[in-house]
C-alpha cells in the first residue's frame, strides 16, 4: 500500500516556497513566475488558498510588476505579456502606469535620491528581490529596457495566479498582449516562446 | 497613435517577412507548448484576437502521428 499524502508537512513545503525558495531552484530564476504558480497553484488544489490569504494582495501586485508594457509608441507591442522575474531590472510598478519618461531625462531632473534609484537600477541584474528596484511615489517609471519581453509561458502563468486569487484583471493590458500573440505565431500556425533575438533553450 | 511594428503587420496579412522573421528567432523553438500557452491565454482574456485560430488548428492537426 503506497504511503498516505502528508498534508500537513506538504503545506509546510508550500508555505516555505511561497516565502524563500530551496537553493536548488536558483538557476530557475528568470521563471521565478513559473514557481510561484506552481506553488500557488497547489494550494489551491489543496483548497486552502485561505493560508496565503495575507499575501494575497502581495502576490498579485508582484505579478502585475512583472507586465510588460506597451511605450507611448507601442514600439514594444510585440514583446508584451508578462516577463518571469524582475532580474532585467524594471522599477516597481505593480500599478501598471503605463511607461513614459526615460531614464536620461530623469537623472537630468534628479536629486540625490534619484540618482542613487537610476545607480541601482544599473546593477539590479543580480537583485534576487522581488519587489526591487523600487521607484518611489511620484517618480515615473523608467524607459523600455532594451531586452526586455515577455515570456509566453510566464504570460500564462500569470494570469492563471490572477485568476485564482480572484483578481479582475483590472491592470492587466489585454491589447498588448494579444499584439504579443500575434508576433509570435508562425505562418504555419505554431507559437514561439518569446521575442528574444538570441537563441536557447525553452528556459 | 500606435505605429504598429512592421514585421507584425506583415505576420497579420501573412505576407513576407516570416523568412526574416525566422532568422532572427533562429534557434528558438516553436512548438505545441507554446500553442497551448497563446490559446490559454486566449480563453483567460475571453479575447482570440491574438491567435489565428485557423492556422493554429492545422499546425495542431499536423502534429498528428
Amino acid at each position: 500500500m503506497s504511503k498516505p499524502i502528508n498534508y500537513i508537512g506538504l503545506q509546510t513545503y508550500l508555505k516555505h516556497c511561497i516565502g524563500v525558495l530551496p537553493d536548488r531552484y536558483k538557476s530557475q530564476e528568470s521563471n521565478r513566475l513559473t514557481l510561484v504558480y506552481f506553488t500557488v497553484s497547489a494550494f489551491d488544489l489543496l483548497d486552502k488558498l485561505e493560508l496565503l490569504q495575507s499575501q494575497r494582495d502581495d502576490i498579485i501586485d508582484m505579478v502585475y510588476s512583472l507586465q510588460v508594457l506597451p511605450d507611448e509608441s507601442g514600439s514594444n507591442l510585440a514583446r508584451c505579456g508578462f516577463r518571469g522575474s524582475s532580474l532585467i531590472g524594471n522599477p516597481w510598478n505593480p500599478q501598471c502606469v503605463r511607461v513614459t519618461t526615460p531614464i536620461s531625462i530623469s537623472l537630468s531632473q534628479s536629486n540625490r535620491h534619484t540618482d542613487r534609484i537610476v545607480r541601482y537600477l544599473s546593477f539590479s541584474i543580480v537583485n534576487r528581490m522581488a519587489r526591487s528596484p523600487w521607484i518611489p511615489p511620484g517618480q515615473q517609471p523608467t524607459q523600455v529596457l532594451q531586452h526586455d519581453y515577455a515570456h509566453i509561458a510566464n504570460t500564462y502563468v500569470a494570469l492563471c495566479i490572477l485568476k485564482i486569487f480572484g483578481d479582475d484583471y483590472s491592470r492587466v493590458n489585454r491589447d498588448a498582449i494579444t499584439a504579443g500573440l500575434r508576433a509570435l505565431q508562425n505562418a504555419d500556425g505554431r507559437f514561439e516562446r518569446n521575442r528574444s533575438r538570441y537563441p536557447g533553450g525553452s528556459s | 497613435m500606435i505605429h504598429w511594428p512592421t514585421r507584425m503587420i506583415d505576420r497579420w496579412h501573412g505576407h513576407d517577412g516570416l523568412s526574416s522573421f525566422s532568422a532572427l528567432a533562429s534557434g528558438s523553438e516553436s512548438d505545441l507548448r507554446f500553442v497551448f500557452c497563446a490559446a490559454a491565454i486566449s480563453s483567460l482574456l475571453n479575447d482570440w484576437s491574438g491567435v489565428d485560430i485557423d492556422r493554429a488548428t492545422n499546425y495542431i492537426l499536423s502534429c498528428q502521428v
